[in-house]
């Protein structure tokens, strides 16, 4: 179980690596934003989904609660991200003040990624303990 | 305050509702008794305090607190109390330093995360469910909240004293199998509630169901064949095919167009006349139909693929064919995938002039958004004689509203949407607020200084003026931002219309939400009506003859403008208050967030209509569904996404 866990919230955190590169190319594409931020908006919610469900699995697994803390805290920080957009885009996408607010999203997105990062990690220490790597690889071998 | 302003109060605190429970329970894991303390007496207040927006919009109408009111609110409010009572002394020893703090209280920290989960679980409600809400979502909702109070408990370091084991089955025990217990079967209950309850395809609007009787198919109701007498036969061909377009202002844009340009070819034509249009599909990909924004043509001329024909595929043809019995100011468009295709270009004005026309100078001037920037066609410059009667049709083929400012003049507003206002005042200075697809005509006698068009509070880009060259380059504008809007709450005489109103036959109510809900077929976060998206949404049944009331309510941030084909709509109230000046037929109604409008109808105009939002990604994510006559059938798949 405590496996399962791990290898979900690694999925996570190289989704919300995906997610900067998708963020990027929408970015730079010429069509209105609404499609061209599509692929980035359908991958935000699943990495909610996603965060969810890693949350659920640790707690399941028995993870230690700091861990599982830092999971939920996960779905909140991707909920601010869909928070920041709507205020900014309720402010207006063209003025200063929602740019502004708008940057937000992607000093929030950076906090999620190495938050994801540093879940997924501590993770595999639990998972994989050093010494039970050493007999798999000699299992392995 | 407005609904939308309460509605967005109820939103803020309820989030921080479930943002103070959560930092009160954390705290609480971290042994800080003190703040946690604080921070639950800020979480009780803020639980208790959302009730002010909840009462304040159930006057509002039950259907924007019904989520709130049935399961939301008091959910919140038993889970916040128990927290309180449960954690509440175990915080206050330790926090005054009477007793220290040695381990962490399992019980005391479950209890605030699970008022924690009750406030997010009250939140996701209205942000993602809203109304109605059923007895199957909310059975999964408390089965959620329990759950999640049961894993809670799993994740937290069992208490070091272990009860004794003598009577079989430890408390903690106990309350993890009841917890199970009521997780399982409220969620199995709902579950099970979910999956039996049928899916009403129709919903009659108090009006009889639907009886088995003579069918008539939408392709035999076609337009009229010959003029009026008078009249004359006017054939039009409108070659559909991508081009790349160069703008008024210069710039060029890769479009979709009817005959190479953008807006294509004006189709004016005078009452009477017999309207042939040929369309000609030459390379767009997927299909292109015309519709007839706004004028009530006879179902089989609507243009809505998969509905009332088949989207007319690269190298096909077909010909619409009606008579212009009704003047105004109209437009067409394509209705296959409309957010791309019109958004792209596919569209043109249409104008029925009356048999005898007084205006001199009558311009149709579209605002439309190209690669972000929105622009005038039709625009520039006109010379106009001083003295010269003057009719503008303004018009917005966009999907979000904009805002026209006059300048230089006084005028009168004449007709919305085609149809013609009882006697409309002269005003002067005040934004005329188009929202979208909607027309406006404006008429005004020319006087002897310039005449400007502002768009959005910008720069003018349209000029009129008394003589060629008149002006000594560019000429400033008044700020038109500080000026009022014109509401036509009061504009215009009352005069008598042909519509009993208060005795509708059927009443339709449409909650305009943002929810989760599956459309085509795929689950998203759906623009819905009462809860559902396209095609999910029962159809609308109704029998020719009926006076029939829409109440649009909007729950949801943005604004709808509803357009329901083959009609127009008198509007009869719009937040409560009656219309009191002359009578507004529209066939778009500018449902804001928070609105309330109530609008009726005689369906008169057999068929089946589509009936959606004009705000044309919205119909993508879900807000559309269909009026259906009693006996009116179609030979065409209505499933895929005919918008």
């Amino acid at each position: 179980m405590k496996k399962i866990f791990t290898v979900l919230a690694w999925v996570q955190f190289l989704a919300v690596i995906v997610q900067f590169f998708l963020a990027a190319t929408g970015a730079v594409k010429t069509s209105p934003t609404e499609q061209a931020f599509s692929a980035h908006r359908m991958l935000g919610y699943s990495i909610l989904l996603v965060a969810v469900v890693v949350t659920l699995a640790g707690a399941v697994a028995k993870m230690p609660g700091r861990i599982v803390g830092m999971a939920g805290l996960v779905i909140g920080l991707v909920l601010v991200q869909v928070l920041i957009r709507e205020v900014a885009k309720a402010i207006g996408d063209d003025s200063t003040a929602g740019a502004l607010v708008f940057g937000l999203h992607a000093i929030n997105g950076l906090f999620l990624m190495g938050l994801t990062e540093q879940i997924a990690q501590r993770a595999r220490k639990i998972a994989w303990p050093p010494v039970a790597e050493a007999r798999l690889g000699q299992t392995a071998s | 305050m407005t609904t939308v302003v309460w509605i967005i109060v109820d939103y803020a605190v309820t989030l921080l509702g479930a943002v103070a429970w959560f930092a009160a329970a954390v705290t609480m894991v971290v042994r800080r008794p003190r703040i946690a303390l604080v921070l639950m007496a800020v979480a009780l207040l803020v639980t208790v305090a959302r009730a002010v927006p909840v009462v304040v919009l159930a006057g509002r109408g039950w259907w924007f607190v019904q989520e709130k009111v049935v399961l939301g609110l008091p959910m919140a409010a038993v889970a916040a109390l128990a927290a309180a009572l449960v954690a509440g002394p175990r915080l206050r020893a330790p926090a005054t330093g009477a007793r220290s703090w040695e381990a962490t209280d399992t019980a005391g920290v479950v209890a605030q995360f699970t008022a924690a989960y009750a406030a997010v679980a009250a939140f996701v409600l209205t942000l993602l469910i809203g109304y109605p809400l059923t007895l199957d979502t909310a059975l999964i909702t408390v089965a959620a909240v329990v759950a999640a109070a049961l894993l809670t408990t799993r994740v937290l370091p069992s208490p070091k004293v272990t009860e004794p084991a003598a009577t079989g089955m430890s408390r903690r025990g106990f309350l993890g199998v009841a917890g199970g217990v009521v997780v399982v079967g409220a969620a199995g209950t709902g579950g099970v509630l979910a999956a039996t309850r049928p899916a009403a395809m129709t919903t009659d609007g108090g009006g009889p169901a639907a009886m088995t009787g003579s069918a008539v198919a939408v392709t035999d109701l076609r337009g009229a064949t010959t003029p009026a007498p008078g009249g004359v036969r006017r054939p039009y061909v409108l070659t559909a095919r991508k081009a790349v377009v160069r703008l008024d202002s210069g710039r060029e844009f890769d479009a979709l167009t009817f005959d190479g340009s953008v807006p294509g070819p004006p189709i004016t034509v005078t009452q009477g006349d017999l309207l042939e249009v040929t369309l000609i599909n030459h390379d767009i990909d997927g299909g292109v139909t015309l519709h007839w924004h706004g004028y009530d043509v006879r179902c089989g001329e609507d243009g809505v693929p998969g509905v009332t024909q088949e989207a007319v595929a690269p190298g096909g043809r077909f010909v619409y064919r009606f008579r212009a019995d009704q003047t105004g100011t109209y437009w067409y468009h394509t209705h296959y995938e409309s957010y791309t295709g019109v958004q792209r270009g596919l569209y043109g004005h249409f104008v029925v002039k009356p048999r005898e026309d007084i205006e001199q100078v009558d311009l149709t001037l579209s605002v439309h958004t190209f690669d972000g920037v929105p622009e005038i066609s039709g625009g520039a410059e006109h010379v106009v004689p001083a003295g010269a009667p003057v009719r503008l049709r303004l018009l917005n083929t966009d999907s979000d509203p904009h805002r026209f400012a006059l300048v230089g003049m006084s005028f009168r507003v004449v007709a919305v949407d085609g149809r013609d206002l009882v006697r409309p005042g002269v005003i002067s200075e005040r934004g005329l607020r188009l929202a979208a697809a909607r027309r406006y005509d404006v008429v005004f006698e020319m006087p002897g200084g310039p005449v400007a068009l502002v768009l959005d509070d910008s720069a003018a880009t349209v000029w009129l003026r008394p003589k060629a060259n008149a002006h000594g380059g560019s000429v400033s504008t008044p700020d038109t931002a500080g000026w009022p809007e014109l509401d036509l709450l009061t504009y215009g005489a009352p005069a008598r219309v042909a519509l009993p109103t208060d005795a509708a036959d059927r009443h339709f109510t449409m909650v305009l939400d943002r929810e989760l809900a599956m459309v085509d077929g795929t689950p998203m976060y759906a623009h819905t009506v009462n809860g559902k998206g396209y095609p999910s949404i029962p159809d609308q049944l109704v029998t020719e003859g009926d006076v029939v009331r829409f109440t649009l309510v909007n729950r949801s941030l943005a604004s709808h403008p509803w357009h329901l084909h083959g009609h127009a709509v008198l509007v009869l109230s719009k937040n409560g208050q009656r219309y009191s000046g002359s009578p507004v037929w529209v066939d778009i109604v500018d449902v804001g967030p928070g609105d309330v409008w109530e609008v009726a109808f005689r369906a008169s105009n057999p068929g089946i209509w589509m009936n959606h939002c004009h705000n044309l990604p919205h119909v993508m994510q879900g807000m559309m569904l269909m009026l259906r006559y009693e006996g009116v059938t179609s030979p065409f798949k209505a499933m895929e996404m005919s918008g």
